[in-house]
């Protein structure tokens, strides 16, 4: 280690809010490696999508995503200075985040969100010349509605991305599509985003929970060309997340302005382990409060009492873990699936009974399939020189509950 | 891991000014039908889901920051000015520039030419447009848009489709304005109907015209849209110098250098050639346009080529003749008849007897000849008129104190309070209680009643 703290000294002579706000708003933040890993695969993808249209970032809440968002917004704004001072009207990306409103989604308030990100004018006064926006009063007068009615809205929206040519248009909380919607509200908002997208031919970047993964399988109109990114938080069953994480964890204690820098205890880990269930985004806002309860009490180190008094209550955490598994489950790829889809397709012979495990497991749906089908040469490939001659294949053992 | 790679800023970057309005790249530049400022304008309004008019006026009107900049309700009858030579062209030029980021949209309109072209009769006041022209963007989906060309008052036919421009909307029969609040390309401003069609419906709108007429009129939008095809490439900014040296270049051909001889075969008169000819003066661009048509050059080889030898004056007439009104005769008139009829005016006691407009008008001269020529009779014409005047005047206010007098009586008598109001309903003129003295009988009547030991009525 080369210091014991990370932060300069001088920290410590000032007031508790200055030196909360330090920790709180460092104007930076920790790469950690699922960040960085995510955050390299999304960049690529957004400069050059491929024919996607809808570039999905799903991962739990608090894992990260809007710091995710933010980095990519810098890094594309970086990369296009030199263009941009030559090209004025030219809006490298568009940063939205999807608006809730208390009767759930609507689109009037999200399109708006997009005409204030590019600092529209007259918002108000739009108007579209179609016919129910045209009409004559009893003296036979022409009347141009000028209300900003949705549909003008959505026109004005949808110019805005085709002049002003973004590599795309990132959406923060895009789950918010789904806050009290039926199935058929769900899937008439994904029939109006699908046909946002072509008729702007800008790319969505939506970010947002596991709840997403539900979307796609209410509507497969989207799957045709999208392409998720999954976002995870780090398991405990994997070593080098557990390194990661203790990583991570150690570097923010070391960011903490305190006399003594805590120690990073196994016993401490496996608590903030289990208090964030490895989300770092999570971590870092409890961490934030106990530091506060911490220099409220004027403690000399975060104890551990601080992290027991401000941890969140079990069910809170019960209820975080189910929403994340259940998203794992669906997106993390697993060897039973992938063989269950070969057999789906024709491809393996006798495995009706880890078919069945599959479907009942998980809703299976394009967007998985689209991604499986995506790997599977090269999973093909891995199995071919995986069998070797004269040895027994596996598939022909029982299976489930039936005999072969 | 070391600290700078544990951490990565989020800070954006601060210099990102972004232009206000959208880069929209205007059709044509180069071509005969380079995209006018207006239809620029208008297209930009169109992007942005907003009708011109709010975009100007929100929008453009507070970078031009003058009275007369970009509200276009005080500029309605001058939008054309627009697309001219002028500080009104230059201005919205600049300022779209501004707000758009897009570069050297002065060649949108004839700002580059205004050293040549005077703006007296330059550019029409109502929008013109080729409806073929509209059709076929349409339909092979390109951008619709108005070309510079169009708004020329000379040109009155569309190069492409040899078809006359249409002035008026075929469906509600107005004509628009060149930028109108609701202005849409290819679309009536009034009645917002589209005003494409096809060659078929026009009905051949120049079979009206003769063989001759038709030809010099597509020469003549061809030849001005070749002009504007140039503008972009204009090296040096062509000056009122070079054009008169064009000018002696050619009537050294056509007349050995005799302008008198030039002017008389073009029915101009000379003087107005010779202060051509020494770059003190400039021809319209309608004259411009004639006298190349009789040189056979366009308007672009007028200026830059040399003339080759023996060259004539086409004796063609087709275009009508250069001044359409001649001057007129000088007028002789008969002073003594005229001193006669204003004496028979002066002594007949005609009553009410007439002002001097109403004299001129009988003796079909115009008053200030009358008065020019007798100004002693004049005055006493219009003093007979002054004094019947006053004296009718007065008359009229004693008959309305008369009317008062009887209203306020009529008013008491009925119990009713005689307000002014009330008053005036009874009265023949009731606009004559302007006047003071009037308005005073209504008080003195009540005082006089009052006096009379009546109670009044409340009020």
């Amino acid at each position: 280690m080369a210091s014991e703290h990370d932060f300069s000294i001088e920290l410590l002579d000032l007031s508790i809010d200055q030196r909360l706000e330090f920790f709180k708003n460092p104007g930076k933040t920790i790469m950690h490696r699922n960040l960085k890993k995510t955050f390299e695969h999304l960049y690529r993808i957004v400069r050059n999508p491929a024919g996607a249209s809808l570039i999905l970032v799903i991962g739990p809440s608090g894992v990260g995503k809007s710091t995710l968002l933010a980095l990519l917004q810098r890094k594309i704004l970086e990369t296009s200075l030199a263009r941009m001072e030559v090209d004025l009207s030219w809006y490298p990306i568009i940063c939205i985040e999807a608006p809730a409103v208390n009767r759930g989604f609507r689109w009037r308030p999200f399109y708006k969100e997009i005409l204030l990100a590019v600092d529209e004018p007259c918002i108000e006064n739009k108007i579209t010349y179609d016919e129910d926006c045209l009409r004559r009063n009893k003296d036979g007068k022409l009347i141009v509605a000028t209300r900003a009615t949705e549909d003008s809205l959505r026109l004005a929206a949808r110019k805005v991305c085709l002049h002003r040519k973004p590599y795309t248009l990132a959406i923060d909380e895009f789950e918010h599509i789904g806050i009290s919607a039926t199935n058929e509200d769900i899937e008439a908002h994904m029939h109006c985003a699908k046909s946002f997208i072509n008729e702007s031919k800008v790319p969505w970047t939506a970010f947002g929970t596991y709840e997403m993964l539900d979307f796609l399988e209410i509507n497969d109109q989207l799957s045709q060309r999208d392409r998720i990114i999954h976002f995870p938080r780090y398991l405990v069953e994997a070593d080098e997340d557990v390194a990661e994480f203790k990583r991570i964890l150690e570097q923010l204690l070391r960011r903490m302005p305190l006399r003594q820098t805590p120690r990073l205890t196994s016993k401490l880990f496996e608590l903030c382990y289990i208090g964030s269930i490895g989300k770092i985004g999570t971590l870092i806002n409890w961490l934030t409060n106990a530091y506060d309860l911490c220099l409220s009490e004027e403690a000399k180190t975060l104890s551990f009492t601080h992290l027991e008094e401000t941890i969140k209550p079990e069910f809170e955490l019960a209820k975080m873990l189910d929403e994340a598994e259940r998203g794992e489950a669906k997106l993390i790829k697993s060897k039973e699936k992938r063989r269950a889809f070969r057999a789906r397709l024709g491809f393996e012979q006798g495995a009706e009974g880890s078919l069945a495990q599959f479907n009942n497991s998980t809703n299976l749906k394009s967007s998985d399939l689209s991604e499986m089908s995506e790997i599977q040469p090269e999973q093909e490939n891995k199995l071919k020189k995986q069998t070797k001659p004269f040895k027994r294949s596996p598939k022909r053992d029982p299976v489930g509950d039936k005999q072969v | 891991m070391k600290t700078n790679q544990l951490y990565h800023d989020l800070e954006l970057p601060s210099h990102l000014c972004r232009s206000r309005l959208f880069c929209i790249e205007p059709v044509g530049i180069g071509t005969q039908l380079t995209e006018s400022l207006i239809s620029l304008t208008v297209r930009l309004a169109e992007a942005h889901c907003l009708p011109p008019g709010m975009l100007m006026e929100k929008e453009v009107a507070p970078i031009i920051a003058r009275t007369h900049g970009g509200n276009l309700h005080k500029i309605y009858s001058h939008t054309a000015a627009l697309n001219s030579t002028g500080v009104m062209a230059l201005n919205l030029a600049s300022a779209l520039e501004k707000l758009s980021g897009q570069k050297n949209l002065h060649l949108l309109t004839l700002a580059p030419w205004s050293e040549l072209m005077p703006s007296r009769k330059l550019l029409r006041r109502d929008r013109a447009w080729c409806p073929v022209c509209y059709e076929n963007w349409y339909t092979t989906k390109n951008v619709i848009y108005e070309p510079l060309l169009w708004s020329l008052e000379v040109v009155k036919a569309c190069p492409s489709h040899r078809c006359l421009l249409l002035e008026s909307c075929p469906y509600c029969h107005q004509k628009n304005l060149p930028l109108a609040w609701n202005s849409r390309p290819g679309y009536c401003s009034k009645c917002q109907e589209w005003l494409g069609s096809l060659p078929s419906n026009l009905a051949e709108n120049l079979k009206n015209f003769s063989e001759d007429e038709s030809k010099a009129l597509i020469w003549i939008a061809d030849s001005v849209g070749d002009l504007l095809a140039s503008t972009p490439y204009l090296t040096s900014p062509v000056t009122k110098d070079s054009f008169a040296q064009a000018f002696r270049a050619h009537i050294n051909l056509v007349s050995n250098g005799n302008i008198a001889e030039f002017a008389r075969q073009l029915q101009l008169p000379k003087n107005t050639v010779w202060l051509w000819c020494n770059g003190r003066n400039l021809p319209q661009l309608d004259t411009w346009v004639h006298i190349c048509y009789r040189l056979n050059s366009s308007l672009i080889d007028f200026l830059t080529q040399r003339p080759e030898q023996d060259i004539c004056l086409t004796p063609v007439k087709v275009l009508g003749p250069l001044h359409s009104k001649p001057r007129a005769e000088p007028r002789v008139i008969d002073t003594d008849h005229l001193e006669q009829q204003l004496e028979i005016i002066l002594l007949n006691h005609e009553c009410p007897p007439p002002p001097m407009e109403e004299v001129a008008r009988r003796l079909e001269i115009h008053r200030e000849t009358i008065f020019r020529l007798f100004p002693e009779m004049c005055r006493a014409i219009s003093a007979k008129y002054d004094q019947f005047q006053k004296i009718r005047h007065h008359r009229e206010i004693e008959q309305s104190r008369k009317e008062i007098n009887q209203a306020v009586l009529k008013l008491y008598s009925e119990g009713l309070y005689p307000s002014e109001g009330q008053v005036a309903q009874l009265m023949s003129k009731p606009g004559y209680l302007r006047y003071k003295q009037v308005r005073a009988a209504i008080k003195e009547a009540k005082l006089e009643f009052n006096t009379q030991g009546r109670n009044l009525p409340n009020s």
